[in-house]
């Protein structure tokens, strides 16, 4: 068991800088998420911590090990891959006992290990099976188990539930969080998926073009986002970003020197008797609440989650409220000057 | 009345094909003069010339040689086309399109523009007069084949296979024989196969690079063959002699044949 710690981590892909400056802490055991737009650097990056890349600048520690130029499979870590990778002409037996066959463990532990594992994740009538005769859902568990069975220091996930279900994602997602608790290994786990993202996370890491926008608990990067990206990254539906002259109804003292953008969650809205006027331009059902779309009286559009049964119709002049307390603002850089909730 | 034209196109095409092959037997199994009438079914079974063609020349001495250099030529072109395909196929360096494109052009000249320069490298390394030079002439013009072919396949695997199995604690090594050994069997089986069947049948490189009979290979042995005077040529051994090589090679294709289907299309469909 052991944290991770990158130090001014650079990657370059011939001239093209893929990440610019990463540090970094992961404690021991933590459960830390990266999430990102497409082509951010989060697979890169997890793949540094792997050493199926290597850094070209800054050094990357596990434990209190350097580890930049160690080989792969001497740093103590596992992966999970997104297509699972296992060994098609393998039996599910074999696959799992691979890593320990190389490393020249015993014929009885191996065998020990394996089916220990193999009972953990409910595979253990599966043990004879090639990859090819296995459904999604018990490829993704023979993928964790191969990586459980060699007891690796730090885990790493790369998008391992988006060849699942949505059913099978969610019971799986729950399985991870729960062997997160009882092995209390740390993990690093990256996904697109928002809701992962926050439920897994013990530690939520926001990247962008190769750097670190911010780092912390989901709750505190939802609740007080550093930046305009992170504030627009965060959520669905977004959060509503407005130039700060833009009247909804604010206080001219809630609003701070300098502030450039105001944002708004949609679930900080309410559609009310009083307030600012505005047009229905859209409602999306989605089943347990509505977004409803609005256009302000110069056009500028904005979203509402409206919990009330009762949805106004498209065409609607409805009026909205929204509480100082919860809007964000943001300077012309794009940084946050305060405001919104505190965090609980 | 469609599966009836299906038939008969079917027929007619395994007729084409099979008819060289089928007038070798029927004329193996005459004697004498019979030869030289022409016969669609065979009249009588006499195997004398089976006989005739091991007692007249080395026979089974030239089947042990092909045996020799077509085996020889598939270990060395797998082997060596194994790690080559690995290094085209994965290892990322500078010039490495160019250098498929040389390789794959090189299996294009014709043998003719090469047998001197070929003769010059099999004479230089000692090997003239051998086996050995067979093997080496016939590995160089198969290899690019093999090479390209195990080239592809390996692209076609996903990478992070060989990451999960780096991860894992797998070296070069391992990686080869554990990984894409098993994986490349069925492309490797069928580029062997056809490696065999080149060297089986080669002519122009074992006329040219052997001296005496005891080293010839069987096509070359069969082509030489003389009968009791210049000017006559032993037909029955040569018919029998031809029927005899051949039937290996069926039978090889027969044994591989579901791995040499599925060696050469499975590239194309992912698994
Ligand atoms: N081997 C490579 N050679 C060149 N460029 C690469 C290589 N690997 C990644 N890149 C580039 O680095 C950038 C980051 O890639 P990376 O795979 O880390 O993104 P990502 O955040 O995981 O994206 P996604 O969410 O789509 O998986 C991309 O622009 C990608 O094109
Ligand atoms: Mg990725």
């Amino acid at each position: 068991m052991a944290g991770v710690r990158f130090e001014g981590v650079h990657k370059r892909f011939g001239g093209v800088e893929v990440l610019r400056g990463i540090d970094l802490e992961i404690a021991d055991g933590e459960f830390v998420v990266f999430v990102g737009p497409s082509g951010c650097g989060k697979s890169t990056l997890l793949r540094l911590i792997a050493g199926l890349e290597t850094a070209s600048a800054g050094d990357i520690w596990i434990g209190d090990d350097r580890v930049t130029e160690t080989e792969p499979a001497r740093r103590g870590v596992a992966m999970v891959f997104q297509s699972y990778a296992l060994y098609p002409h393998m039996s599910v037996y074999r696959n799992i006992a691979f890593g320990l066959t190389l490393a020249r463990t015993g014929g009885e532990e191996i065998d020990a290990r394996v089916r220990r594992v193999a009972a953990m994740l409910e595979i253990d009538g599966l043990l004879d099976r090639r990859p090819r005769e296995l459904s999604g859902g018990q490829r993704q568990r023979v993928a964790i188990a191969r990586a459980i069975v060699r007891e690796p220091r730090v885990f790493l996930f790369d998008e391992p539930l988006s060849n699942l279900d949505a059913a099978l994602r969610v019971q799986t997602r729950i399985e991870i969080a729960r062997m997160h608790r009882r092995m209390g290994v740390t993990m690093v786990y990256v996904t697109h998926d928002q809701v992962e993202a926050m439920t897994l996370a013990d530690r939520l890491v926001v990247l962008h073009e190769g750097r670190v926008e911010q780092a912390g608990r989901p709750v505190d990067l939802y609740r007080r986002p550093d930046n305009l990206f992170v504030a627009g990254f965060l959520g669905s539906p977004r959060m509503n970003l407005l130039p700060a002259a833009t009247p909804i109804g604010l206080p001219d003292a809630a609003l701070p020197r300098g502030a450039h953008t105001v944002g708004v969650r949609p679930e900080d809205l309410q559609l009310a008797g009083e307030g600012t006027a505005a047009t229905v331009e859209l409602v999306e059902e989605l089943g347990e609440a509505r977004i409803v779309h609005l256009a302000l009286g110069d056009g500028t559009p904005l979203a509402v989650r409206h919990l009330p049964e009762s949805a106004p119709a498209v065409g609607d002049a409805v009026r909205f409220g929204v509480d100082p307390a919860s809007v964000h603002f943001f300077d012309r850089a794009g940084l946050r000057l305060g405001g919104g909730a505190a965090v609980r | 009345m469609r599966r009836a034209g299906y038939w008969l196109l079917v027929s007619v095409i395994a007729a084409y094909l099979l008819f060289p092959f089928y007038y070798a037997v029927v004329t193996s199994l005459k004697g004498g003069s019979d030869i030289f009438r022409v016969d669609y079914w065979p009249a009588a079974f006499d195997f004398s010339n089976y006989g005739r063609v091991f007692t007249e020349q080395p026979f089974a001495r030239n089947i042990a040689n092909s045996l020799i250099v077509a085996g020889g030529s598939v270990l060395v072109a797998m082997a060596l086309g194994l790690a080559a395909a690995f290094a085209l196929g994965r290892v990322r360096f500078r010039g490495r399109a160019s250098l498929l494109l040389t390789i794959l052009a090189v299996s294009m000249f014709p043998q003719v523009a090469v047998l001197s320069g070929m003769f010059e490298l099999v004479r230089g390394l000692g090997l003239y007069g051998g086996l050995a030079g067979l093997v080496l002439s016939y590995t160089v013009f198969t290899l690019p084949f093999t090479v390209w072919v195990l080239t592809s396949f390996i692209r076609e695997l996903p990478v992070e296979i060989e990451e999960a199995a780096i991860m894992d604690g797998a070296r070069t090594w391992t990686l080869m024989t554990r990984i894409f050994l098993p994986l490349l069997w069925p492309a490797m089986a069928s580029t062997g196969l056809l490696t065999f069947i080149v060297a089986w049948n080669e002519f122009l490189f074992a006329l040219t690079f052997t001296l005496s009979n005891q080293q010839r290979t069987v096509p070359v042995a069969i082509a030489l063959m003389t009968g009791g005077s210049e000017f006559e040529l032993p037909w029955g051994n040569i018919m029998a002699g031809s029927v005899v090589v051949t039937l290996p090679l069926i039978l090889l294709v027969l044994v591989f044949q579901r791995r040499l289907v599925s060696g050469l299309t499975a590239g194309a469909i992912k698994g």
